[in-house]
Protein backbone atom coordinates (compact mmCIF):
# COMPACT_ATOMS: atom_id res chain seq x y z
CA UNK A 1 0.00 0.00 0.00
CA UNK A 2 1.43 3.36 -0.86
CA UNK A 3 3.20 4.96 2.16
CA UNK A 4 1.00 2.54 3.81
CA UNK A 5 2.34 3.30 7.52
CA UNK A 6 4.24 0.18 9.08
CA UNK A 7 2.69 -3.03 9.79
CA UNK A 8 5.91 -4.86 9.90
CA UNK A 9 9.06 -3.48 12.00
CA UNK A 10 12.46 -4.84 11.50
CA UNK A 11 15.77 -4.47 13.50
CA UNK A 12 18.65 -5.35 11.30
CA UNK A 13 22.37 -4.38 10.39
CA UNK A 14 23.94 -5.06 7.34
CA UNK A 15 27.80 -6.04 6.77
CA UNK A 16 29.71 -5.39 3.80
CA UNK A 17 31.55 -8.12 2.51
CA UNK A 18 34.59 -8.40 0.07
CA UNK A 19 36.71 -10.49 -1.44
CA UNK A 20 39.52 -11.09 -3.59
CA UNK A 21 37.83 -9.71 -6.17
CA UNK A 22 36.40 -6.71 -5.07
CA UNK A 23 33.23 -6.02 -3.38
CA UNK A 24 31.35 -9.20 -3.16
CA UNK A 25 28.26 -9.10 -0.69
CA UNK A 26 26.30 -7.54 1.44
CA UNK A 27 25.37 -9.42 4.85
CA UNK A 28 21.50 -9.11 6.28
CA UNK A 29 20.56 -9.41 9.92
CA UNK A 30 17.18 -9.24 9.73
CA UNK A 31 14.88 -9.72 13.33
CA UNK A 32 11.15 -9.44 12.68
CA UNK A 33 8.88 -7.72 15.49
CA UNK A 34 6.96 -10.25 17.65
CA UNK A 35 3.58 -10.02 15.91
CA UNK A 36 4.57 -10.92 12.87
CA UNK A 37 6.80 -13.35 13.87
CA UNK A 38 4.50 -15.10 15.66
CA UNK A 39 1.97 -14.94 12.73
CA UNK A 40 4.58 -16.22 10.28
CA UNK A 41 6.25 -19.13 12.53
CA UNK A 42 2.44 -20.39 12.92
CA UNK A 43 3.32 -21.48 9.15
CA UNK A 44 6.84 -21.82 9.56
CA UNK A 45 7.27 -24.22 12.57
CA UNK A 46 4.85 -27.02 11.38
CA UNK A 47 6.36 -29.79 13.88
CA UNK A 48 5.77 -26.65 16.62
CA UNK A 49 9.20 -27.54 18.44
CA UNK A 50 10.36 -23.84 18.79
CA UNK A 51 13.20 -24.59 16.32
CA UNK A 52 13.37 -24.02 12.59
CA UNK A 53 14.36 -27.00 10.49
CA UNK A 54 15.91 -26.67 6.84
CA UNK A 55 12.56 -27.58 5.60
CA UNK A 56 11.29 -24.90 7.47
CA UNK A 57 13.88 -22.17 6.83
CA UNK A 58 12.83 -22.78 2.92
CA UNK A 59 9.01 -21.98 3.84
CA UNK A 60 10.70 -19.20 5.76
CA UNK A 61 12.73 -18.03 2.91
CA UNK A 62 9.45 -18.42 0.06
CA UNK A 63 6.57 -17.08 2.33
CA UNK A 64 8.62 -14.28 3.96
CA UNK A 65 12.03 -12.98 1.70
CA UNK A 66 10.52 -14.15 -1.69
CA UNK A 67 7.60 -11.50 -1.78
CA UNK A 68 10.42 -8.70 -1.17
CA UNK A 69 12.22 -9.66 -3.52
CA UNK A 70 10.87 -6.82 -6.11
CA UNK A 71 11.72 -4.32 -3.77
CA UNK A 72 15.06 -5.43 -3.47
CA UNK A 73 15.45 -6.92 -0.41
CA UNK A 74 15.09 -3.09 0.62
CA UNK A 75 18.74 -3.07 -0.22
CA UNK A 76 19.91 -0.50 -2.69
CA UNK A 77 23.08 -0.08 -3.54
CA UNK A 78 24.33 3.14 -5.51
CA UNK A 79 27.35 3.04 -7.91
CA UNK A 80 27.58 6.28 -10.01
CA UNK A 81 23.46 7.91 -10.86
CA UNK A 82 21.91 4.53 -10.61
CA UNK A 83 20.96 1.43 -9.04
CA UNK A 84 23.11 -1.83 -8.94
CA UNK A 85 20.60 -4.35 -10.14
CA UNK A 86 19.90 -6.77 -7.33
CA UNK A 87 20.91 -10.16 -7.16
CA UNK A 88 19.01 -13.22 -5.53
CA UNK A 89 19.54 -13.74 -1.87
CA UNK A 90 21.96 -16.47 -1.12
CA UNK A 91 23.62 -18.18 2.10
CA UNK A 92 20.35 -17.71 3.85
CA UNK A 93 19.07 -18.97 7.14
CA UNK A 94 16.36 -18.62 10.00
CA UNK A 95 16.22 -18.40 12.98
CA UNK A 96 13.67 -18.39 16.09
CA UNK A 97 14.79 -16.81 19.48
CA UNK A 98 12.45 -15.18 22.45
CA UNK A 99 9.62 -15.80 20.00
CA UNK A 100 11.31 -13.41 17.23
CA UNK A 101 12.11 -14.94 13.95
CA UNK A 102 15.40 -13.68 12.67
CA UNK A 103 16.96 -14.06 9.33
CA UNK A 104 20.11 -13.86 7.80
CA UNK A 105 21.09 -13.50 4.17
CA UNK A 106 23.60 -12.27 1.34
CA UNK A 107 22.94 -9.99 -1.70
CA UNK A 108 26.29 -10.78 -4.04
CA UNK A 109 26.69 -7.52 -5.78
CA UNK A 110 29.90 -8.09 -7.29
CA UNK A 111 31.63 -4.87 -7.96
CA UNK A 112 35.52 -6.11 -8.80
CA UNK A 113 38.21 -3.61 -7.60
CA UNK A 114 40.45 -1.57 -9.96
CA UNK A 115 43.52 0.43 -9.44
CA UNK A 116 41.17 3.52 -9.12
CA UNK A 117 38.71 3.81 -6.04
CA UNK A 118 34.72 2.81 -6.83
CA UNK A 119 32.54 4.60 -4.68
CA UNK A 120 29.12 3.38 -3.65
CA UNK A 121 26.45 3.70 -1.45
CA UNK A 122 24.25 1.03 0.39
CA UNK A 123 21.07 2.12 2.02
CA UNK A 124 18.30 -0.05 3.57
CA UNK A 125 14.90 1.23 4.06
CA UNK A 126 11.68 0.39 2.64
CA UNK A 127 10.44 3.49 0.76
CA UNK A 128 6.67 2.32 0.47
CA UNK A 129 6.87 1.94 4.57
CA UNK A 130 4.76 -1.42 4.83
CA UNK A 131 8.12 -2.75 6.80
CA UNK A 132 9.46 -0.36 9.10
CA UNK A 133 13.35 -0.84 9.00
CA UNK A 134 15.23 -0.22 11.93
CA UNK A 135 18.73 -0.28 10.24
CA UNK A 136 22.07 -0.35 13.34
CA UNK A 137 24.52 0.89 10.65
CA UNK A 138 26.69 1.66 13.65
CA UNK A 139 27.08 -2.13 14.07
CA UNK A 140 28.08 -2.64 10.14
CA UNK A 141 31.05 -4.92 10.13
CA UNK A 142 33.27 -4.45 6.79
CA UNK A 143 35.25 -7.63 6.19
CA UNK A 144 38.08 -7.10 3.75
CA UNK A 145 41.01 -9.68 2.43
CA UNK A 146 44.55 -8.38 1.74
CA UNK A 147 45.50 -6.79 -1.37
CA UNK A 148 41.72 -4.16 -1.37
CA UNK A 149 42.10 -0.52 0.41
CA UNK A 150 38.26 0.37 1.61
CA UNK A 151 37.17 3.29 3.17
CA UNK A 152 33.73 4.10 4.73
CA UNK A 153 31.60 6.39 6.70
CA UNK A 154 27.58 6.57 8.00
CA UNK A 155 25.76 9.55 6.61
CA UNK A 156 22.45 10.69 5.95
CA UNK A 157 20.63 10.73 2.27
CA UNK A 158 17.63 12.89 2.91
CA UNK A 159 19.43 15.53 0.34
CA UNK A 160 19.79 13.03 -2.14
CA UNK A 161 18.08 12.95 -5.16
CA UNK A 162 17.34 9.21 -5.52
CA UNK A 163 16.49 8.82 -1.66
CA UNK A 164 13.83 11.87 -1.39
CA UNK A 165 11.08 9.65 -0.88
CA UNK A 166 12.27 8.23 2.25
CA UNK A 167 12.39 9.56 5.61
CA UNK A 168 14.45 12.77 6.14
CA UNK A 169 16.56 10.76 9.21
CA UNK A 170 17.49 7.66 6.83
CA UNK A 171 21.21 6.79 6.36
CA UNK A 172 23.83 5.21 4.68
CA UNK A 173 26.53 3.44 4.15
CA UNK A 174 29.10 5.37 1.89
CA UNK A 175 32.25 3.17 0.75
CA UNK A 176 34.61 3.10 -1.54
CA UNK A 177 37.60 0.12 -2.25
CA UNK A 178 40.54 -0.32 -4.89
CA UNK A 179 43.16 -2.49 -5.10
CA UNK A 180 46.10 -1.37 -3.07
CA UNK A 181 48.54 -0.01 -5.22
CA UNK B 1 47.80 2.42 38.22
CA UNK B 2 51.34 4.49 36.69
CA UNK B 3 51.32 6.47 34.43
CA UNK B 4 52.84 4.49 31.88
CA UNK B 5 50.36 1.71 32.34
CA UNK B 6 47.87 4.26 31.83
CA UNK B 7 49.15 5.63 28.46
CA UNK B 8 49.75 2.32 27.05
CA UNK B 9 45.84 1.34 27.89
CA UNK B 10 44.43 4.21 26.36
CA UNK B 11 46.89 4.22 23.29
CA UNK B 12 45.76 0.39 22.92
CA UNK B 13 41.86 1.83 23.26
CA UNK B 14 42.16 4.43 20.71
CA UNK B 15 43.95 1.76 18.15
CA UNK B 16 40.52 -0.93 18.99
CA UNK B 17 38.34 1.75 19.07
CA UNK B 18 39.27 3.41 15.68
CA UNK B 19 37.48 1.24 13.07
CA UNK B 20 36.22 -0.33 15.65
CA UNK B 21 33.69 -2.63 13.24
CA UNK B 22 36.51 -3.18 10.87
CA UNK B 23 37.03 -6.62 10.73
CA UNK B 24 39.83 -7.09 7.83
CA UNK B 25 41.17 -9.60 7.05
CA UNK B 26 44.55 -8.09 6.45
CA UNK B 27 42.62 -6.32 3.94
CA UNK B 28 43.53 -2.02 5.25
CA UNK B 29 39.60 -1.20 5.91
CA UNK B 30 39.61 2.51 7.43
CA UNK B 31 36.12 4.39 9.29
CA UNK B 32 36.75 7.47 7.96
CA UNK B 33 35.38 10.55 5.70
CA UNK B 34 36.30 11.16 2.17
CA UNK B 35 34.27 13.05 -0.80
CA UNK B 36 31.88 10.58 -1.97
CA UNK B 37 31.42 12.84 -5.31
CA UNK B 38 35.54 13.13 -5.66
CA UNK B 39 35.75 11.03 -8.84
CA UNK B 40 33.51 10.23 -11.55
CA UNK B 41 31.82 6.50 -10.90
CA UNK B 42 33.65 3.97 -13.52
CA UNK B 43 30.72 1.35 -13.78
CA UNK B 44 32.72 -1.84 -14.32
CA UNK B 45 31.51 -3.88 -17.30
CA UNK B 46 30.19 -6.58 -15.27
CA UNK B 47 27.96 -4.89 -12.94
CA UNK B 48 24.23 -4.22 -14.13
CA UNK B 49 23.18 -0.69 -12.84
CA UNK B 50 19.70 0.34 -13.45
CA UNK B 51 18.54 3.89 -14.39
CA UNK B 52 15.29 3.75 -12.28
CA UNK B 53 13.53 7.26 -10.83
CA UNK B 54 14.20 8.31 -7.83
CA UNK B 55 12.90 5.89 -4.37
CA UNK B 56 10.02 6.91 -3.65
CA UNK B 57 6.52 5.63 -4.06
CA UNK B 58 3.82 8.47 -5.38
CA UNK B 59 3.01 10.39 -2.74
CA UNK B 60 0.38 13.26 -1.77
CA UNK B 61 2.43 16.64 -1.40
CA UNK B 62 1.24 16.75 2.02
CA UNK B 63 2.71 13.59 3.23
CA UNK B 64 5.92 14.44 4.64
CA UNK B 65 8.11 11.54 5.96
CA UNK B 66 9.43 14.10 8.39
CA UNK B 67 10.97 13.92 12.15
CA UNK B 68 7.11 14.10 13.35
CA UNK B 69 5.89 11.19 11.10
CA UNK B 70 9.15 9.51 13.01
CA UNK B 71 8.15 10.06 15.94
CA UNK B 72 4.72 8.52 15.32
CA UNK B 73 6.56 5.43 13.77
CA UNK B 74 8.40 4.85 16.86
CA UNK B 75 5.67 5.56 19.14
CA UNK B 76 3.53 2.17 17.30
CA UNK B 77 6.78 0.10 17.11
CA UNK B 78 6.81 0.80 21.05
CA UNK B 79 2.69 0.34 21.90
CA UNK B 80 3.21 -2.71 19.64
CA UNK B 81 5.65 -4.49 21.87
CA UNK B 82 3.90 -2.91 24.97
CA UNK B 83 0.96 -5.34 23.63
CA UNK B 84 2.85 -7.62 22.87
CA UNK B 85 4.28 -8.37 26.46
CA UNK B 86 0.70 -7.91 27.85
CA UNK B 87 -0.58 -10.57 25.85
CA UNK B 88 2.15 -12.81 27.30
CA UNK B 89 0.95 -11.43 30.75
CA UNK B 90 -2.72 -11.92 30.25
CA UNK B 91 -1.78 -15.79 28.80
CA UNK B 92 -0.03 -16.77 32.17
CA UNK B 93 -3.35 -15.48 33.72
CA UNK B 94 -2.68 -12.10 34.69
CA UNK B 95 -5.74 -10.57 34.11
CA UNK B 96 -5.05 -7.34 35.68
CA UNK B 97 -3.38 -6.11 32.85
CA UNK B 98 -6.32 -6.66 30.58
CA UNK B 99 -7.54 -3.01 30.81
CA UNK B 100 -3.65 -1.49 30.22
CA UNK B 101 -3.92 -4.03 27.23
CA UNK B 102 -7.36 -2.55 25.78
CA UNK B 103 -5.76 0.86 26.61
CA UNK B 104 -2.88 0.22 24.48
CA UNK B 105 -5.02 -0.83 21.42
CA UNK B 106 -7.17 2.15 21.67
CA UNK B 107 -4.02 4.52 21.29
CA UNK B 108 -2.35 2.06 18.72
CA UNK B 109 -5.23 2.81 16.91
CA UNK B 110 -5.41 6.76 16.95
CA UNK B 111 -1.88 7.19 16.17
CA UNK B 112 -1.77 4.13 13.81
CA UNK B 113 -5.12 6.06 11.45
CA UNK B 114 -2.91 9.36 11.88
CA UNK B 115 -0.50 7.63 9.02
CA UNK B 116 -1.52 7.71 5.51
CA UNK B 117 -4.79 5.01 4.78
CA UNK B 118 -7.64 4.60 6.51
CA UNK B 119 -9.79 7.04 4.63
CA UNK B 120 -8.91 10.66 5.87
CA UNK B 121 -7.90 11.58 2.43
CA UNK B 122 -11.50 10.23 0.69
CA UNK B 123 -13.42 11.68 4.16
CA UNK B 124 -12.19 15.03 3.45
CA UNK B 125 -12.31 14.92 -0.44
CA UNK B 126 -16.10 13.55 -0.24
CA UNK B 127 -16.93 16.60 2.02
CA UNK B 128 -15.80 18.74 0.41
CA UNK B 129 -17.69 17.35 -2.43
CA UNK B 130 -20.99 17.15 -0.98
CA UNK B 131 -22.38 19.51 1.77
CA UNK B 132 -22.03 17.25 5.39
CA UNK B 133 -23.73 17.92 8.85
CA UNK B 134 -21.56 17.09 12.24
CA UNK B 135 -23.56 13.82 12.47
CA UNK B 136 -22.38 12.82 8.67
CA UNK B 137 -19.31 13.30 8.83
CA UNK B 138 -19.23 11.45 12.50
CA UNK B 139 -20.92 8.38 10.45
CA UNK B 140 -19.15 8.46 7.59
CA UNK B 141 -15.49 8.11 9.37
CA UNK B 142 -16.73 6.00 12.14
CA UNK B 143 -18.32 3.37 9.12
CA UNK B 144 -14.83 3.38 6.59
CA UNK B 145 -13.20 2.46 10.32
CA UNK B 146 -15.75 -0.26 11.10
CA UNK B 147 -15.44 -1.92 7.52
CA UNK B 148 -11.77 -1.81 7.63
CA UNK B 149 -11.51 -3.53 10.93
CA UNK B 150 -14.66 -5.80 10.22
CA UNK B 151 -13.00 -7.06 6.90
CA UNK B 152 -9.47 -7.65 8.61
CA UNK B 153 -10.90 -9.80 11.40
CA UNK B 154 -13.56 -11.40 9.05
CA UNK B 155 -10.93 -12.49 6.39
CA UNK B 156 -8.09 -13.43 9.38
CA UNK B 157 -10.71 -16.19 10.60
CA UNK B 158 -12.07 -17.20 7.50
CA UNK B 159 -8.56 -17.81 6.56
CA UNK B 160 -7.94 -19.46 10.10
CA UNK B 161 -10.20 -22.00 9.35
CA UNK B 162 -9.63 -22.90 5.78
CA UNK B 163 -5.50 -22.87 5.26
CA UNK B 164 -3.92 -22.57 9.28
CA UNK B 165 -0.68 -23.26 8.10
CA UNK B 166 -0.47 -19.99 5.72
CA UNK B 167 -2.50 -17.70 7.60
CA UNK B 168 -0.58 -14.53 7.06
CA UNK B 169 0.84 -14.71 3.64
CA UNK B 170 -2.84 -15.92 2.43
CA UNK B 171 -3.80 -12.29 4.13
CA UNK B 172 -1.50 -10.40 2.82
CA UNK B 173 -2.17 -12.09 -0.94
CA UNK B 174 -6.04 -11.74 -0.42
CA UNK B 175 -5.36 -8.28 1.17
CA UNK B 176 -3.20 -7.11 -2.25
CA UNK B 177 -6.22 -8.16 -4.25
CA UNK B 178 -8.42 -6.31 -2.25
CA UNK B 179 -6.52 -3.49 -2.19
CA UNK B 180 -6.43 -2.98 -6.42
CA UNK B 181 -10.20 -3.34 -6.46
CA UNK B 182 -10.60 -0.85 -3.48
CA UNK B 183 -8.38 1.75 -5.57
CA UNK B 184 -10.43 1.14 -8.62
CA UNK B 185 -13.88 1.35 -7.04
CA UNK B 186 -12.39 4.46 -5.21
CA UNK B 187 -11.13 6.28 -8.43
CA UNK B 188 -14.51 5.72 -9.57
CA UNK B 189 -16.39 6.99 -7.20
CA UNK B 190 -14.13 10.05 -7.56
CA UNK B 191 -15.06 10.60 -11.47
CA UNK B 192 -18.59 9.96 -10.35
CA UNK B 193 -18.52 13.32 -7.21
CA UNK B 194 -16.71 14.99 -10.24
CA UNK B 195 -19.61 14.81 -12.66
CA UNK B 196 -22.45 15.29 -10.40
CA UNK B 197 -20.54 18.37 -8.85
CA UNK B 198 -20.26 19.68 -13.10
CA UNK B 199 -23.73 18.35 -13.33
CA UNK B 200 -25.23 20.57 -10.54
CA UNK B 201 -22.59 23.48 -11.88
CA UNK B 202 -24.71 23.51 -15.09
CA UNK B 203 -28.15 23.54 -13.78
CA UNK B 204 -27.57 25.55 -11.19
CA UNK B 205 -29.69 29.01 -11.05
CA UNK B 206 -27.97 32.11 -9.17
CA UNK B 207 -29.20 32.46 -5.60
CA UNK B 208 -30.36 28.39 -5.34
CA UNK B 209 -28.72 26.17 -2.75
CA UNK B 210 -24.91 25.44 -5.00
CA UNK B 211 -23.49 22.05 -3.60
CA UNK B 212 -25.57 19.04 -3.43
CA UNK B 213 -26.10 17.39 0.28
CA UNK B 214 -23.91 14.04 1.39
CA UNK B 215 -26.76 11.19 1.65
CA UNK B 216 -26.54 7.78 3.67
CA UNK B 217 -26.59 5.69 0.47
CA UNK B 218 -23.47 7.76 -1.21
CA UNK B 219 -21.97 7.30 2.19
CA UNK B 220 -22.22 4.00 2.78
CA UNK B 221 -20.91 3.33 -0.75
CA UNK B 222 -17.86 5.49 -0.26
CA UNK B 223 -17.34 3.69 3.53
CA UNK B 224 -17.57 0.04 1.49
CA UNK B 225 -15.14 0.88 -1.17
CA UNK B 226 -12.89 2.74 1.08
CA UNK B 227 -12.53 0.29 4.36
CA UNK B 228 -12.88 -3.13 2.69
CA UNK B 229 -9.38 -3.24 2.53
CA UNK B 230 -8.55 -5.08 5.81
CA UNK B 231 -6.09 -3.63 7.83
CA UNK B 232 -3.26 -6.15 8.78
CA UNK B 233 -2.39 -4.40 12.03
CA UNK B 234 -5.51 -5.13 13.19
CA UNK B 235 -5.22 -8.69 11.88
CA UNK B 236 -1.68 -9.46 13.09
CA UNK B 237 -2.82 -8.36 16.61
CA UNK B 238 -6.17 -10.55 16.96
CA UNK B 239 -3.59 -13.40 15.32
CA UNK B 240 -1.40 -12.95 17.97
CA UNK B 241 -3.88 -13.42 20.68
CA UNK B 242 -5.59 -16.16 18.96
CA UNK B 243 -2.08 -17.88 18.77
CA UNK B 244 -1.79 -17.78 22.40
CA UNK B 245 -5.01 -18.72 23.27
CA UNK B 246 -6.88 -15.21 23.85
CA UNK B 247 -9.84 -15.17 21.50
CA UNK B 248 -11.97 -12.57 22.87
CA UNK B 249 -8.91 -10.39 23.95
CA UNK B 250 -8.14 -10.48 20.72
CA UNK B 251 -11.95 -9.61 19.04
CA UNK B 252 -11.60 -6.83 22.14
CA UNK B 253 -8.18 -5.48 21.22
CA UNK B 254 -9.66 -4.96 17.69
CA UNK B 255 -12.35 -3.40 18.54
CA UNK B 256 -10.43 -0.76 21.28
CA UNK B 257 -7.98 -0.43 18.22
CA UNK B 258 -11.26 0.14 15.66
CA UNK B 259 -12.29 3.38 18.38
CA UNK B 260 -8.50 4.61 17.91
CA UNK B 261 -8.80 4.77 14.24
CA UNK B 262 -12.59 6.02 14.65
CA UNK B 263 -11.35 9.34 16.71
CA UNK B 264 -8.80 10.02 14.36
CA UNK B 265 -10.84 9.47 10.66
CA UNK B 266 -14.12 11.68 12.84
CA UNK B 267 -11.70 14.77 13.52
CA UNK B 268 -9.92 14.87 9.78
CA UNK B 269 -14.34 14.30 9.08
CA UNK B 270 -15.33 17.29 11.46
CA UNK B 271 -12.48 19.00 9.86
CA UNK B 272 -13.57 18.88 6.42
CA UNK B 273 -17.19 19.65 7.17
CA UNK B 274 -16.09 22.69 8.97
CA UNK B 275 -13.82 23.43 5.78
CA UNK B 276 -16.56 23.14 3.21
CA UNK B 277 -19.06 25.34 5.66
CA UNK B 278 -15.90 27.81 5.85
CA UNK B 279 -15.77 27.63 2.05
CA UNK B 280 -19.18 28.44 1.28
CA UNK B 281 -19.74 31.22 4.08
CA UNK B 282 -16.26 32.76 2.55
CA UNK B 283 -17.59 32.58 -0.95
CA UNK B 284 -20.53 35.31 -0.46
CA UNK B 285 -17.58 38.11 0.08
CA UNK B 286 -16.85 36.94 -3.75
CA UNK B 287 -20.01 38.38 -5.64
CA UNK B 288 -20.82 36.59 -8.74
CA UNK B 289 -17.69 34.17 -8.54
CA UNK B 290 -19.09 32.74 -5.12
CA UNK B 291 -21.01 30.17 -6.98
CA UNK B 292 -18.69 28.97 -9.46
CA UNK B 293 -16.25 28.96 -6.88
CA UNK B 294 -18.32 26.49 -4.76
CA UNK B 295 -18.80 24.70 -7.85
CA UNK B 296 -14.84 24.40 -7.67
CA UNK B 297 -14.55 23.40 -4.65
CA UNK B 298 -16.65 20.94 -4.85
CA UNK B 299 -15.16 19.41 -8.35
CA UNK B 300 -11.98 19.69 -6.61
CA UNK B 301 -13.34 17.43 -4.01
CA UNK B 302 -14.17 15.10 -6.58
CA UNK B 303 -10.98 14.98 -8.20
CA UNK B 304 -8.94 14.43 -4.62
CA UNK B 305 -10.79 11.32 -4.21
CA UNK B 306 -10.35 10.20 -8.23
CA UNK B 307 -6.69 11.25 -8.11
CA UNK B 308 -6.47 9.39 -4.95
CA UNK B 309 -8.16 6.06 -6.04
CA UNK B 310 -5.67 6.29 -9.22
CA UNK B 311 -2.68 7.26 -7.62
CA UNK B 312 -3.20 3.99 -5.30
CA UNK B 313 -3.94 2.13 -8.26
CA UNK B 314 -0.68 2.51 -9.93
CA UNK B 315 1.32 2.25 -7.00
CA UNK B 316 -0.20 -1.55 -6.70
CA UNK B 317 0.24 -1.95 -10.76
Amino acid sequence: MLNAHPHIFVESRVDLVFDAKGFASVRNHWTFDELYSKAMLEGADKDKNGKLSPAEVDWVREQVMQPMRKFDYFNYLVLGTGFVATPALTEFSATLSNGRLSCVFSLPYRVPAGPEYSMLLLVLADPANYTQMTVHLDKSEVKSPAGLEVDYFVDGVADMTLFKGLPASTQGVFFRFRRTP
Amino acid sequence: MSLRTFVVLMGLLLVLGWGANASADDGKVQQRRFDWNAAPAKIPAAVVVESRPALAVPQLPTIRQNEGWAFLVTLQKTLREKMASLVESMRTGEWRTYGWFLLICFAYGVVHALGPGHGKTVVVGYFMARRGRWMQGVALSSAITVVHVTSAVVLLYALYWLARATVFPSFEAGRLGMEKASYLLLALTGVLLVGLAAYQALKTRKHMEVVGMATAREMLWVALVTGFVPCPAVALVVFFCLLNGLAWAGLAGAFAIGVGMALTNIAFGLAAIALRRGVSEGTHWFGRWATPLQHGVSIAGGILVAGLGFLLFSATI
